[in-house]
């Protein structure tokens, strides 16, 4: 019998935006809950993988504020920005919490990289992220930002390196109960 | 041998595509359990002429389109280069001589594209002053074993190396891009 083990970082059926890939994952818990820094902003973060993964829902962490008027989104993009699932624009509730939303199913294929990428339009909305980093960070650990026209995803998305640091928590599940 | 076969078979995972300085796959875990994760800080180049070496280890090939590094609160009349060696220094891949430009921004020396091939190598980074300054974290030198330097480069990266055990507490977020653009 052989059994082949994933590497640490992806040893579960719940893939994070700042675990998955190891590169930021030793940020540590610098964590604070700011507000999203500017509306229909995407934050794209980097991701590797080394087993294929079904993802059923996405996930995202809201943290002391969250705006009822406002809305959020998470996906997937590949390294050719290619969106390959997303959730449906969503109202963010409640605070302090991960809020986890079912998409329509497909495939992460292991050996591969991809990009978590969430977006919102509200400058109220909160969620926690790194705080302290100084400019360039994200952009010297593979991330990058895209400020869009009108709210949501974008097929293909467009990205560039990052104007502002928000790493922030995205997560993506094969699992249902999350 | 007999019996039920569980399998959780692995595909190699590709490197981050920012192989940093900062990643698993270098010593950052070393970094961040020494106390030396990020936040960072600007903080001026260590030492003039020194060249450092960060080990690291790919398991599968990959392109190297770029190198880069993040750049402090100044960026000034200094040069800086970054290069890849292999397991016995010899350098595989060295990149230009380029004046630090744009603060508080990652700068990328665009090199011809550049196969490395699975196994163990050094990035090493070098500038020829102290006015420049630099992304870096601060562990404890301590925690710093398997990081190495060179001192008094005054033409740059060496072809051959020749280190010495690190001697400083500096950490530099620097490396090699794996994605083209942006």
């Amino acid at each position: 019998m052989e059994v082949v083990l994933p590497r640490y970082y992806d040893n579960n059926n719940t893939l994070c935006s700042l675990a998955a890939e190891g590169n930021i994952g030793h940020l540590g818990n610098h964590t604070t809950s700011t507000s999203w820094p500017l509306a229909k902003l995407v934050v794209y973060h980097p991701v590797s993988i080394s087993r294929s993964v079904l993802v059923n829902k996405m996930a995202w962490v809201n943290a002391l504020t969250v705006d009822a008027s406002g809305h959020v989104q998470a996906g997937v993009y590949d390294e050719a920005f290619n969106l390959l699932g997303s959730t449906a624009s969503t109202v963010p509730t409640p605070v302090t919490a991960a809020q986890s939303v079912s998409v329509t199913p497909f495939w992460l294929q292991g050996g591969r990289r991809y990009y978590f990428a969430i977006t919102c339009d509200s400058l109220v909305e909160t969620m926690y992220t790194i705080s302290g980093l100084v400019a360039g960070t994200t952009a010297g650990l593979g991330f990058m930002t895209e400020t869009t026209s009108s709210f949501g995803l974008g097929n293909p998305g467009v990205p560039t390196l990052p104007t502002t640091e928000f790493p922030t928590w995205v997560y993506a599940s094969s699992e249902t109960a999350i | 041998m007999s019996g039920t076969s569980y399998s959780l078979r692995s595909q190699v995972p590709p490197p981050p595509v920012f192989l940093a300085s900062f990643s698993y796959d270098t010593i950052g875990m070393q970094n961040r359990t020494g106390g030396g994760g990020l936040p960072g800080a600007s903080a001026i180049y260590i030492a003039a002429n020194r060249a450092i070496y960060w080990p690291f280890v790919i398991r599968r090939q990959v392109t190297v389109y770029r190198f880069f590094w993040v750049n402090g609160a100044t960026a000034s009349t200094d040069n800086v280069q970054v290069g890849v060696y292999d397991n016995n220094w010899h350098s595989v891949k060295l990149g230009t001589q380029t004046l630090a430009s744009g603060p508080s921004a990652a700068q990328f020396d665009n090199i011809t594209d550049t196969v490395l091939h699975p196994g163990a190598y050094y990035m090493a980074i070098w500038c020829n002053g102290t006015t420049t300054t630099m992304l870096r974290t601060n562990p404890g030198q301590r925690f710093m074993d398997g990081i190495f330097q060179q001192n008094s480069q005054t033409s740059g990266l060496p072809t051959t190396a020749t280190p010495i055990q690190n001697t400083n507490a500096y950490f530099p977020l620097f490396g090699l891009a794996l994605r083209a653009s942006p």
